[in-house]
Formats: C-alpha cells, sequence, structure tokens
C-alpha cells in the first residue's frame, strides 16, 4: 500500500496502522479520544468522509485522520483541504491510474482555493486572504 | 460588472489545466468511465445522445460583449454554428467533442469564463434576477452575493461529491424574476447594515419528479451569518442526505422526511462548533464585489417620448421595461421566435447582440432564466435604432412575458434522459399561440395569456411544474405522450401546477392548449390573469373542455 501525505510526500508502506478505523459514512455523536483515526470512503462519488473529516476537526479532534478507499487521485486534494492528513492508497489503485497521478496528486489539481478553512492540511493560502492582507 | 483579478484569472486557468489533465488520463484508460464521470460533469460536460454536450457557466446570467464573441466563436469552429440558452442561465454546446474540450475550456479561461460545477452532484452555478442593478422594484443588487456564492463555492472540498445537484438562486426585489422558490437554497436579500445586505433563507424549493415550493428556514439573517449558516446547512445535507436512491437525493426530500424543524436544529448545532473568524473576510469580500457593481454604467439623460406604432409599438409594450436611471430602458430580446428552438442563438446573432450592447448598453448582455437574452442600458432614444438591428438578426420578437415565450428544455432531440421531445412541441405551440398574440395586438386587446413551459421528462429543466399551463412529455406503451399541468407560477406566488388529467400525442397538444386557452378567455374577470382565474374556478371547467370535447385521448 502507499501513502499521500499532505505535504506531498508519496510512497509506498509496508503497513499502516490507525487508532480507530471508522466508514465515512459514520454518524458522529462523540469526538473519538484516540490519537489516529483511518476513514474508510465508500464510492468514489460518496462524499460524506470530507464533511465526516471537517467535523472532527471543527470539533477539535487534533490527531491524524488519513483518508482511505474508494478515492481516485482528483479527490486527494479534497481531502486534504477537508482536514486529512494523508491518504492511504492500495496497490491494486496506484497499479490503476498510475503512480505517477498519486504522486502528483496535490501539485496536478487546483490548488488556490477562495476560502481556505483553518482545518485544512492543504497548501492553499485562500484567495480571500491573499486579496485583504493589508 | 464584476472583473476578473489576476486572482480568477489564475483559479480558472489552473481549473482547465487540471481539466485536460483530467482528460488526458480518462484517454490513457487511468480513470475508468466511472471514475471520469463526476470529474467531467463538475466541469459541465455530459453524454448526450448523439456527442458530449459542454454546458458553459454564465455566472448569475451576466455577460460582457465580449464574452459573448467568445461563445460566438467557439459555436463557430466547435458546434454547428449555434448554442442554446438555458433555464439555469447558462449556455450549452450540443455537438462538442471530447478531444475538443480542453482547448474550449481554455479559450473560455481567456475570456474569464468558465465550465466550473455546471453539472454534478455539487453546488450549481448560482442564478440571480437578470434584470439586478437596472430594474426599478429592486431593493438590494443581488449580484454582489451571488458572485461571493461563486467564490464560496466554486471547487469546494467538502461540498463536490453531495447526494445530488444543488441549486441556489439569489433574489432582490418583491418580484421574483429568478424563481427562487424553486431552488434548493434561495436568497432574498434586503438592505442591511453597512452596505451589505440582510437575508432570508429558504430551503427544499425543487422540481423534478417531487416538486416542492422552498420553506423559510430562517428570517432576516445577518450578512456575517449567512455563509457561515448555508456552509452548514450542506454539510448537514452532505451526512444525512439520502444516496440510496437518486430520486430522494435533493435536500427537499431531506428536508420533509427529518422535518423542518429538525433539520433546522441539526444546522444550528453545526454552526455552533464553527470558529466564526474563519468566515471574517466573507465581509471585506462582499465590499471588494460590490464595488463593481456600485457604479452605473450610465449618467440620467433627458428622454424624448418614443414615437411608436405597429410592430414597433407592441415591440416596445412587451420587450422594453422601466429602467432605474432615467432616460435609459432595459430591452430584452426574446430568443422565442415563431416557430424556432426555445433559448436557441446562432453564432451570427451572438455577435449581433455583442455589437448592440457595445454600441447601446454599456458592453453589457443578461441571460434570464426563461433562456431570453437583456440589453440592461439602452437609451430610450437608441430604441428604435436597437428594434431595426434586431430585425436584421431575426431577434425581434415582441413577445416577452407573453404565452409563445416558452421554455423548453432541449428534451429527445438531445438529451439522454429526455422521454419525449420538446422542442417539436415548442415549435408547434409558438406559431399558434403566436398567431393568437397577433390576432389580440390587431384588434388593440391586451395579447397577455397563460405561461407556457414544456419539459421532455421529468427532471423537469424545462420548468413544466411552475407554468401557468404546464407539459411534461413522457414515454406510454412506447409513444411519447404529453401531460398537462395547469396554475403553476415561477414567481413569487410560486405554485406547483395540477395534472389536469390523461396526457395527449403531439399532434393534440397545440389544439388542447388552444381549448384551454378559450375557457380562461370565456370565463375571466376584467384583467384576470390565467392563474388567478384557475385559482378562483379549479380545474372542472379545464377538464371538460378537453377530454369532453376531445375527439381522442390516448392512454
Amino acid at each position: 500500500m502507499w501513502l499521500l501525505k499532505s505535504d506531498g510526500s508519496f510512497g509506498c508502506i509496508a503497513d499502516f496502522a490507525a487508532d480507530l478505523e471508522l466508514a465515512g459514512e459514520t454518524p458522529l455523536d462523540a469526538v473519538p479520544q484516540v490519537g489516529s483515526i483511518l476513514i474508510a470512503f465508500a464510492g468514489t462519488g460518496d462524499g460524506r468522509g470530507f464533511s465526516l473529516a471537517r467535523q472532527l476537526r471543527a470539533r477539535g479532534f487534533a490527531g491524524a485522520l488519513t483518508a482511505t478507499g474508494a478515492l481516485i487521485p482528483d479527490q486527494a486534494r479534497h481531502a486534504v483541504q477537508s482536514g486529512f492528513d494523508s491518504v492511504l492508497i492500495s496497490d491494486e489503485r496506484i497499479a490503476r491510474h498510475g503512480e505517477s497521478a498519486w504522486r502528483d496528486a496535490l501539485t496536478h489539481s487546483v490548488r488556490e482555493l477562495y476560502l481556505a478553512d483553518g482545518t485544512s492540511r492543504g497548501s492553499e493560502h485562500g484567495i480571500w486572504a491573499l486579496r485583504h492582507a493589508s | 460588472m464584476y472583473q476578473y483579478d489576476g486572482h480568477d484569472q489564475a483559479f480558472v486557468r489552473a481549473r482547465a489545466a487540471e481539466f485536460r489533465e483530467q482528460v488526458g488520463r480518462r484517454l490513457a484508460g487511468q480513470l475508468s468511465e466511472d471514475e471520469f464521470k463526476p470529474l467531467r460533469l463538475k466541469n459541465g460536460l455530459y453524454l448526450q445522445l448523439h456527442a458530449y454536450m459542454l454546458r458553459i457557466a454564465i455566472p448569475y446570467g451576466v455577460l460582457s460583449a465580449d464574452q459573448m464573441r467568445t461563445l460566438a466563436h467557439l459555436a463557430e469552429n466547435y458546434d454547428r454554428g449555434y448554442g442554446h440558452f438555458t433555464t439555469r442561465q447558462n449556455l450549452q454546446f450540443n455537438w462538442t467533442k471530447l478531444e475538443d474540450v480542453a482547448d474550449m475550456i481554455d479559450i473560455l479561461a481567456e475570456a474569464g469564463m468558465h465550465a466550473i460545477q455546471t453539472s454534478g452532484n455539487c453546488i450549481r452555478n448560482v442564478t440571480a434576477d437578470a434584470f439586478a442593478g437596472v430594474a426599478g422594484d429592486e431593493e438590494v443588487d443581488p449580484r454582489p452575493t451571488a458572485e461571493l456564492l461563486r467564490q464560496w463555492s466554486s471547487l469546494h472540498p467538502e461540498f463536490a461529491y453531495l447526494p445530488r445537484k444543488f441549486k441556489i438562486g439569489v433574489i432582490g426585489a418583491a418580484q421574483d424574476r429568478a424563481a427562487m422558490k424553486f431552488h434548493d437554497i434561495g436568497l432574498r436579500a434586503y438592505p442591511g447594515e453597512n452596505g451589505r445586505p440582510r437575508y432570508d433563507i429558504w430551503v427544499g424549493g425543487g422540481q423534478g419528479r417531487t416538486p416542492r415550493v422552498a420553506q423559510l428556514f430562517a428570517e432576516d439573517v445577518a450578512f456575517d451569518e449567512m455563509l457561515p449558516t448555508l456552509d452548514s446547512m450542506l454539510r448537514v445535507y452532505n451526512l444525512a442526505g439520502r444516496r440510496d436512491n437518486k430520486y430522494k437525493a435533493r435536500i427537499k426530500i431531506l428536508v420533509a422526511e427529518m422535518g423542518l424543524e429538525e433539520y433546522r436544529e441539526a444546522v444550528f448545532a453545526d454552526r455552533a462548533t464553527r470558529d466564526a473568524a474563519q468566515f471574517a473576510l466573507a465581509g471585506p469580500e462582499y465590499d471588494r464585489i460590490a464595488a463593481h457593481f456600485a457604479v452605473l454604467p450610465v449618467e440620467p439623460v433627458a428622454a424624448p417620448p418614443v414615437k411608436a406604432e405597429g410592430d414597433f409599438a407592441a415591440w416596445l409594450a412587451h420587450n422594453v421595461t422601466a429602467h432605474k436611471v432615467d432616460g435609459y430602458a432595459v430591452v430584452s430580446v426574446s430568443l422565442k421566435g415563431t416557430g424556432e428552438i426555445p433559448g436557441d442563438a446562432t453564432a451570427g446573432q451572438m455577435r449581433a447582440i455583442a455589437a448592440l450592447a457595445d454600441r447601446y448598453s454599456a458592453s453589457e448582455i443578461r441571460v434570464t432564466y426563461r433562456q431570453n437574452l437583456v440589453l440592461p442600458y439602452v437609451p430610450q432614444a437608441a430604441l428604435r435604432e436597437v428594434y431595426e438591428a434586431l430585425i436584421e438578426a431575426r431577434l425581434a420578437t415582441g413577445n416577452i412575458g407573453l404565452s409563445s415565450d416558452i421554455i423548453a428544455c432541449p428534451g429527445l432531440d438531445y438529451c439522454a434522459l429526455a422521454t419525449a421531445r420538446s422542442i417539436p412541441i415548442a415549435q408547434a405551440l409558438s406559431t399558434v399561440l403566436r398567431e393568437r398574440e397577433a390576432r389580440a395586438i390587431a384588434a388593440g386587446a391586451d395579447p397577455a395569456g397563460p405561461t407556457l413551459n414544456i419539459s421532455g421528462c421529468i427532471n423537469a429543466c424545462g420548468h413544466h411544474h411552475a407554468a401557468n399551463i404546464g407539459i411534461l412529455g413522457l414515454n406510454k406503451a412506447e409513444a411519447e405522450t404529453y401531460q398537462i399541468t395547469l396554475g403553476g407560477q415561477g414567481d413569487e406566488n410560486a405554485a406547483i401546477g395540477e395534472v389536469l388529467g390523461p396526457g395527449f400525442s403531439a399532434e393534440e397538444v397545440p389544439g388542447v392548449v388552444e381549448r384551454i386557452i378559450g375557457v380562461w378567455e370565456g370565463e375571466r374577470a376584467q384583467g384576470e390573469t390565467f392563474a388567478d382565474t384557475y385559482r378562483r374556478l379549479g380545474k372542472a371547467p379545464f377538464k371538460a373542455a378537453v377530454y369532453e370535447e376531445a375527439a381522442h385521448v390516448a392512454a
């Protein structure tokens, strides 16, 4: 399996462990008192995991958040900007999408947004922030 | 109008480059069609019956003359010489090739345009009153709000994979010229503090299989609360909206199943977890955007009375409306010529409109949700010249707001979702209705009549639910059949039409519509609109006239 981190680093890893694994569709009742959470996306079109991550961050979860499951390289940006620290990718998806597509996922997608959220792990500054910097 | 700065320009260029790379990976087989589909849809690219269709955003319906010429260029070089203006104030090209689309997007980006989120399960192109900034009854210009929402929603990382599409409409006047209450979220802006609006927020409107008029979610919301509230409304929908059935996935169903009160509580609970500082720049950004719209491009002038007779007088009466600046008029250009396809314009017509806008309308054009164009700043003294130029361009039909000003979707002639044709029905009806209007005008009578909208399937892109007379094309027993609804309204008195009874064949539709109008003409009180007559009398007299007199009724 492979890990793409929000700082853009990318590589093959032998194993991965998180304190808690959640499905992306899990309703959030209380913030889990753990150090790391792996959130699995059920389908390419199912964006619940992005909202779950932002909700966890908004409610103060400061540990490591990793996205996995049915994601495509183009969704890595969404994950990182929604508060994920990394994306865990299966060998099968690397083979099909191409190693370079995942390696370049965060540089080939649009990086700057209008409104950067404080919980984002991405490199965006926010166009509004740039415009009103003075 | 709003002008892109370097940031906006870089943003659309980056999106164009990203899309080019995505197409490349699809063509190389690195993305399956299932994986590529949401990516192309988020860039307005549909696979239709005959070709790819590219839907280009015209945010809140505002277009410069140069941008219109860019669309004409694309029509000539990448389509078959025409384009189709839609009920979401967008423009569709119906004959594009996948390998050309990245080049088209580059050309659009150079003109400050894009196709971002004109399709797909995301926040769509934001619509607004096409008369914004010029209408006499306006309290707040909706365009700065719409532009703020365009920026906030564009490539929003959290809301790109929603249960279903999400439409937002904004108005700032008592008269609703944007069908605001048929949007997933509708905003009605009112004057607020420090030049920033306050809002009534409406939720859960929509058409399709389960038509709903939006409900009032929150009244008199301060500007600073608006964006955090919308963000929380979207988050609750993203997490709780149904994903098991696409016909039950819109927010209207979530609100109906949760109940408005419970939905509201969930939204406010989420909003309470947020750091308000996240949205602190929305205010200064609103002010920056609003400054683009604050200065009217024209000064008041003395206007000589316009002398008019014949067709010119009729065109003035229907296509020209009052302007907030003395000496000016708002000119609507009908894309509903007799026997023409509603919303279609040729490249030549686009260029003619662009030339008129340059010469007479501060180089600005609007697109209405009723699929017409608007020249928003025409000096009254130039109305005759504009009219004559429109005759040259075959765009001088004086029927704005009349029955022959038909809304119609592309239907089965283009659309992969359609169950029946819309265009031939619209063409046939426009001929019949225009004859009726001409007779009334010749007799010195008011040619006004019911609004008439046509959809080629239950998805209701042609807004049939919101028309006085709605026509829905279905496929029953392998034949096209057209179901009629009566009493709908898309304006500030939003209402959903009621089904009249069994459907009709395409050939029967014009005669049925004539009988319905005949009943109204016979029963109406002096000056009464069709909607008011229908509300007073109900369905019965219309049903009797249509079904008891009809020679043949389809199953």
